[in-house]
């Protein structure tokens, strides 16, 4: 650095961060702890006095085919989700990045489903939806189909990730087009003179020098959308017939509807052993490509 | 010439296409909750309206209340008073441990940062049974100090990190001469990098606000009562309910985006920025 850092006092810097070190106990630490001992604890809602039940509860956990149901549909949600966020977010930002009009209108623009609750993303396209007055099948009756029950057993969980398409996509285009615009112009110049082609150049200049921040893009939409309770909780509830349950939704009826603090502390663990793995990746991995 | 005519009306077609998908489902939310329940379910659909009315909203506001204790704005003042409160306590963690990091080297500065960088990662949605329990506890469910105790928490560590890197762009010497003529730290902060630092208490503000008015989870396991649901759980429950009143539903819904959507278009080119600094710095 060269510059001579000021240096505050030990007990003042540790003054300054005790407040932030107490909110994360009250949400991080200790409730990490918290579930793990509850994970080993009979505790239900008519549990006088928890106590410890060795590995029983991750054994009813595992045998239950609910949970593989959950872990299979969170696995599908997840990589058709990230596929094509990225896929189109890639695509979005390469229009763009052709120096034209429209790009400022669409920066604008692209953040606006992004910053929307989505409680109200999921009454805007469960009313899209609708089988008897949605737009979409007005569309589809228009092109001489039968009215489709998006929600249904067979396309709920596609319907639902097309929603969380919508809702990120137009995101990582924007971070896409800042990578892309940070590629030097004389590098494409220097290509289209030695006669490279459009696509040539996509494939053999540009891909590999933006694949690392695609990587780390597609790690954190990968943690995220794992855990997304909040979109498919709004659109279904996990039905219909657990077509879209995911394991945060399944923790979730689990305490609610069953009662079973301890089964649904079992399955927290899980979750968090999932992303905490990814987490670890995503650190290396941008560690990694900084220096 | 006509290569290159034919090229632009592929592009902007294109870009039509993208910003209509983006944009129609939106359109599809505001427009009909405007329009009276026999033009809102007209088939085929309206697309351009032809009747204009406010009886979505007069519904949602005065007669849900008493016919089925529906109370849209009383969820909305329980997360303004929510949300702006832990956005406060956001602000004031996150700026204090924020000047600490930008303003020592100590052993273990790297450790302490990716401790607070994986906590950052970890969504609200792990833990929400330990702090359920934990607030039952407390005695705190159904009440809004659980979510002022519970939400900051989430928030605070991308804030820290934020108001780090703003801290470390002040120029130390202001500082200096202060303490030189005796300043605490407190003055310090309160009296020169509170004062400097506007554009980037706004984003913690902003961030930190629109984050919390967004939860669901959070907020559905600790205030599910009537009297102390958000916005977002309110509107939930409206969409559980048997029948579905769309009417008043999509009105709801238009009051419920309002908050974030006019943060958003006030401070959106400041936003814009932030998210691109902060994701080509890292």
């Amino acid at each position: 650095m060269g510059v001579k850092m000021m240096t505050l006092r030990k007990s003042t810097r540790w003054i300054l961060f005790v407040p932030l070190g107490v909110f994360l106990a009250i949400t991080y630490f200790y409730p990490m702890l918290y579930q793990i001992l509850l994970s080993f604890e009979e505790h239900t809602l008519y549990t006088a006095e928890p106590y410890f039940v060795g590995l029983r509860n991750y054994a009813t956990v595992l045998q239950d085919p609910l949970f593989f149901t959950a872990l299979k549909n969170a696995f599908l949600w997840t990589v058709l989700s990230v596929l094509f966020q990225i896929t189109l977010g890639l695509f979005a930002a390469l229009l763009l990045n052709i120096p034209r009009k429209g790009y400022r209108t669409f920066r604008n623009l692209s953040l606006l489903p992004f910053v929307l609750p989505p409680v109200a993303i999921a009454v805007t396209w469960k009313w899209l939806y609708n089988p008897l007055y949605g737009l979409i099948n007005y569309f589809v009756v228009l092109l001489g189909g039968e009215p489709v029950n998006f929600l249904g057993r067979n396309l709920a969980l596609y319907s639902v990730a097309w929603v969380n398409i919508w809702k990120a996509f137009p995101f990582y285009a924007l971070f896409i087009l800042a990578g892309l615009q940070s590629i030097p112009q004389d590098v494409y110049e220097a290509a289209y003179i030695d006669g490279a082609t459009s696509f040539g150049v996509f494939r053999y200049i540009t891909l590999p020098l933006i694949r690392p921040l695609l990587s780390v893009m597609a790690l954190f939409a990968t943690v995220w959308t794992f855990n997304y309770f909040d979109l498919i909780y709004s659109m279904t509830q996990g039905g219909p017939g657990h077509t879209t349950e995911i394991l945060a939704t399944l923790a979730y009826k689990t305490v609610f509807l069953k009662l079973r603090f301890d089964h649904a502390a079992t399955i927290g663990v899980f979750m968090f052993l999932v992303n905490f793995v990814l987490s670890l990746a995503i650190l290396s991995f941008s560690r990694r490509t900084a220096t | 010439m006509r290569q290159r005519l034919l090229s632009s009306v592929l592009y902007y077609a294109l870009i039509v296409l993208i910003l209509g998908v983006i944009l129609i489902p939106i359109y599809w939310l505001i427009m009909p909750s405007f329009l009276p329940a026999s033009e809102m379910f007209a088939f085929p659909p309206h697309l351009v309206p032809r009747s204009f009315t406010l009886k979505n909203y007069y519904d949602l506001v005065v007669t849900y209340p008493k016919t089925v204790t529906i109370d849209m704005l009383l969820y909305l003042r329980n997360s303004f008073i929510a949300c702006g409160t832990a956005s406060g306590i956001v602000l004031v963690i996150s700026i204090l441990a924020g000047y600490a990091l930008a303003r020592s080297s100590f052993r273990g500065k790297e450790a302490l940062r990716t401790a607070i960088l994986l906590t950052q990662m970890m969504p609200a949605v792990l833990f929400f049974i330990p702090i359920y329990l934990f607030m039952k506890r407390l005695g705190l469910v159904n009440n809004l100090l659980a979510l002022i105790l519970v939400y900051p928490g989430m928030v605070a560590p991308f804030s820290t990190f934020i108001s780090e890197a703003y801290i470390m762009n002040i120029p130390q010497e202001i500082e200096e001469s202060a303490i030189l003529d005796g300043a605490s730290t407190g003055t310090i902060l309160f009296r020169i990098i509170f004062p400097l630092s506007a554009p980037m208490i706004v984003a913690i503000l902003i961030y930190s606000f629109v984050w919390m008015w967004n939860d669901l989870i959070i907020s559905l396991v600790l205030c599910h009562a009537n009297e102390v649901r958000t916005a977002s759980v309110g509107l939930f429950s409206f969409i559980g309910a048997a029948t579905v009143e769309w009417g008043g539903l999509l009105a709801g819904t238009v009051l419920c985006i309002l908050p974030p959507l006019v943060l958003f278009a006030f401070f959106q080119k400041f936003i814009i920025q932030g998210i691109l600094a902060g994701s080509l710095k890292a």
